[in-house]
């Protein structure tokens, strides 16, 4: 890792990490007292409401489940997953097609600096922005938490939950930066994230109702879903060692396809 | 330690059938400033491209300093200094955020070395990048590539989009750091430019080394394109003399190009009684197709 580089590419994301930081921070603290008031509170005719939503079906959570404080907060990470796998594929994308678009990697890539070394510079870039905005995340979960449910919860499957969005964000990074090795000169980035996290949640969210339960695998939020953290008290085994597998796998061909791939820059 | 500044034997690269170069040989002796001349699409930025490991060869191979340009690329760019023919930078940066960015990639400490540059090319290092002019933005590349006193510069079309007064302090820079032991590779399609600074010249066609020429060589024979408009009947056979090419008439009017000793076709011309009589320089496409076919 080249600490300049590292730097480099902290001070390009910063602007990003401010505004997801204080966005997700403003919407799960404001959102998650409410939401909490409002299911505890909730009389029957409530709950069947709910009881229609597909969503839930999808995200494997019961009603027991969501009326309680840890299922709304469950219920509510769901959604933030879409809005982190935008965040994460859009930020592995970019890390590479911006080299090519701004056309900025005959600079880069002719200093005396391995490419192996730029790219894992870039991959802890990507790792410490997505730890950042995690922390956040589980900082405002947490005072969302103490405001809306006081002790009423456990602090652990919060934190288990609140961390999931940091893997999410991994997993969608990475695929972004091997789709951007392959296809370096994407000019919408954020188009082609926001197309692929939505289908990949979509494939995933109605995998489980229409019965193809092996479509959950090409969703990533499903690795992490609260349903099994709240049921077991930690992440699914399985699915964990797969994520690592997934986003080691990714990593590694983009690496070695980034050393050699030749600079060609299209006027 | 290779006394060779660059060695490149037998260098190709396709790109699936199309060739862009083809077993190109030549060597750079430390201290020298070489040029690369060739029209557009003969292979020079290719060839360029390789030594700084941006592309891979298909085959041969291609060393600086005895370091393998591919293998031992992170060592190789630690002694050059490259200014490609098109600048591209962070446009959100200013000139002096991105000369500190390079010379952090570097490891030096330059502040001196930059301001010192920025004053003698006259440019202004507060302004962002993206407000500069093409020319400006080329001064931060002439900036760029010397700030860490590189062993070897490699320039790529280095005075296309500067004035004639930064090309020529430019060029002044560039003797004054040769002098110090920085050997030059000038890459260009203008045949005057790198007939001002080179040493020894390689030329380049349809992706293949086709001449290495001294340039004193190159100068003694110069190419000339010679236009006459003439007073009287032009002599038959006047110019059917080794060196004349794309000769062509038309009432009284005589164009041809001529590559030899300058002194045998003046006195042919003074043997005419002219009306007008302009000698210049051939572009480069004239001299290749009528020399190098």
């Amino acid at each position: 890792m080249k600490v300049t580089i590292f730097k480099y590419e902290m001070k390009q994301l910063k602007g990003t990490i401010t505004i997801w930081s204080i966005s997700l921070f403003l919407v799960i603290l404001l959102i998650l007292p409410v939401y909490i008031g409002m299911m505890s509170s909730a009389d029957t005719v409530v709950f069947e409401g709910f009881g229609d939503n597909p969503m839930l079906e999808a995200m494997g959570v019961t009603l027991e489940v969501i009326a309680t404080p840890i299922g709304t907060y469950a219920f509510l990470t769901f959604y933030v997953f879409l809005a982190c796998a935008i965040k994460g594929m859009n930020m592995g994308l970019k890390m590479i097609t911006k080299e090519y678009m701004q056309k900025t990697a005959d600079f880069i890539f002719t200093k005396p600096h391995s490419r192996g070394k730029v790219f894992i510079s870039k991959i802890i870039a990507i790792l410490t922005s997505a730890l950042i905005i995690g922390l956040i995340y589980f900082l405002a979960s947490w005072a969302g938490m103490v405001i809306g449910a006081g002790d009423n919860y456990d602090f652990l499957i919060m934190t288990q939950i609140a961390f999931s969005i940091v893997f999410v964000q991994l997993i969608f990074a990475a695929l972004g930066l091997f789709v951007g090795i392959i296809f370096p000169y994407i000019r919408a980035p954020l188009l082609v994230a926001t197309a692929v996290a939505f289908v990949s949640y979509v494939t995933g969210s109605f995998s489980n109702k229409m019965g193809y339960t092996a479509l959950t695998y090409l969703s990533p939020y499903h690795y992490f879903t609260s349903a099994e953290i709240i049921k077991t008290g930690s992440y699914d085994i399985g699915f964990l060692v797969l994520s690592f597998f997934l986003v080691s796998g990714l990593l590694g061909i983009s690496y070695h396809v980034f050393r050699k791939k030749d600079i060609i820059i299209v006027s | 330690m290779s006394k060779k500044a660059v060695e490149v034997q037998g260098l190709a690269k396709y790109y699936g059938k199309q060739c862009g170069i083809e077993n190109v040989n030549f060597t750079i002796e430390k201290g020298e400033i070489f040029g690369f001349i060739g029209p557009n699409g003969a292979g020079k930025t290719t060839t360029i491209r390789t030594l700084l490991a941006l592309i891979h060869p298909t085959s041969g191979s291609a060393s600086i300093f005895g370091k393998d340009c591919i293998k031992e690329a992170e060592a190789v760019a630690g002694d050059l200094g490259y200014l490609p023919t098109e600048i591209y930078y962070y446009e959100n940066m200013t000139a002096l955020e991105l000369l500190k960015y390079t010379a952090d990639l570097y490891k030096v400490k330059a502040n001196d070395r930059i301001n010192e540059l920025a004053d003698k090319l006259n440019l202004e290092l507060k302004r962002k990048i993206s407000s500069l002019s093409y020319g400006n933005k080329k001064k931060v590349g002439i900036i760029a590539s010397l700030l860490h006193q590189p062993k070897l510069l490699i320039l790529d079309e280095p005075t296309s989009g500067l004035d004639p007064l930064v090309q020529q302090t430019f060029i002044d820079i560039l003797k004054e750091d040769n002098k110090k032991g920085m050997t030059v590779l000038f890459s260009s399609h203008v045949l005057s430019d790198v007939q001002k600074v080179c040493n020894r010249v390689a030329i380049l066609k349809e992706g293949s080394v086709i001449d290495i020429q001294n340039i004193s060589e190159l100068r003694e024979k110069g190419f000339k394109k010679v236009e006459l408009n003439l007073n009287e009947p032009l002599p038959d056979g006047l110019f059917e003399i080794e060196g004349v090419a794309d000769f062509r008439q038309s009432s009284n009017q005589v164009s041809f190009i001529y590559h030899g000793d300058l002194n045998l076709i003046v006195e042919k011309i003074a043997l005419l009684k002219l009306n007008d009589v302009f000698i210049e320089e051939p572009t480069l496409d004239e001299i290749f197709f009528h020399y190098y076919e």
